[in-house]
């Protein structure tokens, strides 16, 4: 099993472990949900043992208080790595990267369509949850659906929760099939179109302190490196792509080692 | 050399905005949303 995969399961028992929750039912209430995770992991997971950072960016926002802690960990995730933790312990991209090898038809995705995941981020994300002071960007989560909604319905023991479903969970399981099934034929649907987290760490893979370096003369430009990239960027023509996750398969794979990180 | 300095001073910014959320009791805030079942997060209004 490749290295990646290893760490990226590790993150998932990590972020979500907490067993205790399966027999006392609710979730985790101590002091680690002080501490965000640098990923979109959903605090209403019943397994989660930290807070997610879009949640608390978007409870800041709608206390009309500035986010100095969420922007501090963003900012400073960023400056050291760019977007590697999309890569390597994002669990509900590690989700998208399983979805993906079921056999089936493959598509690609518009070059345009990772640009909207900013339109997320200050569209939802900071200007309506701004306005209506309420987490939008949560409401609309697949992952909060995934890890926390249908957990949570499931493992009702008394039934009170189970009662105020309504249209907005059915809403919510609708948004998560719609992203499964394109993540099934298009590589990291989620992360590439929708995710707010992405789109802030994709701003700093140009500035980071890890990235990656292409050398031009060696590159024969035959796509290897695209056709292993999870989230389909062509390295050779931008090192720094907004939608690169540093995950580095493409250093394995290229085939005249045009492809090197490094630390600036 | 430049831009190590670069990125060594803007993450110190924004360490320092880490701690000072901290004093300001960001921290506090975060776990007192982060703790309780987040009924937007379930889908449940």
């Amino acid at each position: 099993m490749k290295l990646k995969r290893i760490i990226q399961i590790i993150a998932v028992i990590i972020h979500n472990s907490y067993i205790l929750a399966l027999f006392n039912g609710g979730l985790y209430q101590g002091f680690l949900k002080k501490g965000c995770t640098p990923i979109l992991n959903c605090w209403g997971c019943p397994l989660a043992w930290y807070s997610c950072p879009m949640g608390g960016l978007q409870h800041f926002i709608g206390l009309r208080l500035i986010p100095y802690y969420i922007i501090g960990l963003f900012g400073t995730v960023g400056m050291i790595v760019g977007r590697m933790s999309c890569g390597w312990i994002c669990p509900f991209g590690f989700f998208q990267d399983l979805l993906y090898k079921i056999k089936s038809v493959k598509m690609k995705l518009p070059k345009w369509f990772s640009y909207l995941k900013y339109v997320v981020l200050i569209g939802v994300v900071v200007i309506i949850t701004y306005l209506t002071a309420e987490p939008w960007f949560c409401k609309l989560c697949p992952d909060g659906a995934l890890i926390a909604g249908i957990p949570l319905i499931l493992t009702d023991k008394t039934g009170d929760l189970r009662a105020l479903v309504g249209w907005h969970f059915y809403m919510k399981i609708a948004i998560l099939i719609f992203v499964i099934l394109f993540s099934i034929t298009i590589k990291r649907f989620f992360c590439r179109t929708f995710c707010p987290v992405g789109a802030i760490y994709s701003i700093f893979n140009r500035f980071s302190l890890l990235k990656l370096q292409i050398d031009k003369e060696k590159c024969i430009e035959c796509e290897s490196c695209r056709m292993v990239c999870p989230m389909d960027v062509p390295i050779y023509q931008s090192s720094n792509h907004i939608d690169c996750i540093r995950c580095l398969d493409c250093v394995k794979v290229c085939p005249t080692k045009a492809i090197k990180y490094e630390v600036r | 050399m430049k831009k190590i300095i670069f990125i060594l001073m803007f993450a110190a910014i924004f360490i320092a905005s880490i701690i000072y959320g901290g004093v300001l009791g960001d921290f506090d805030e975060t776990e007192t949303v982060g703790s309780v079942m987040c009924l937007s997060c379930m889908g449940i209004e």
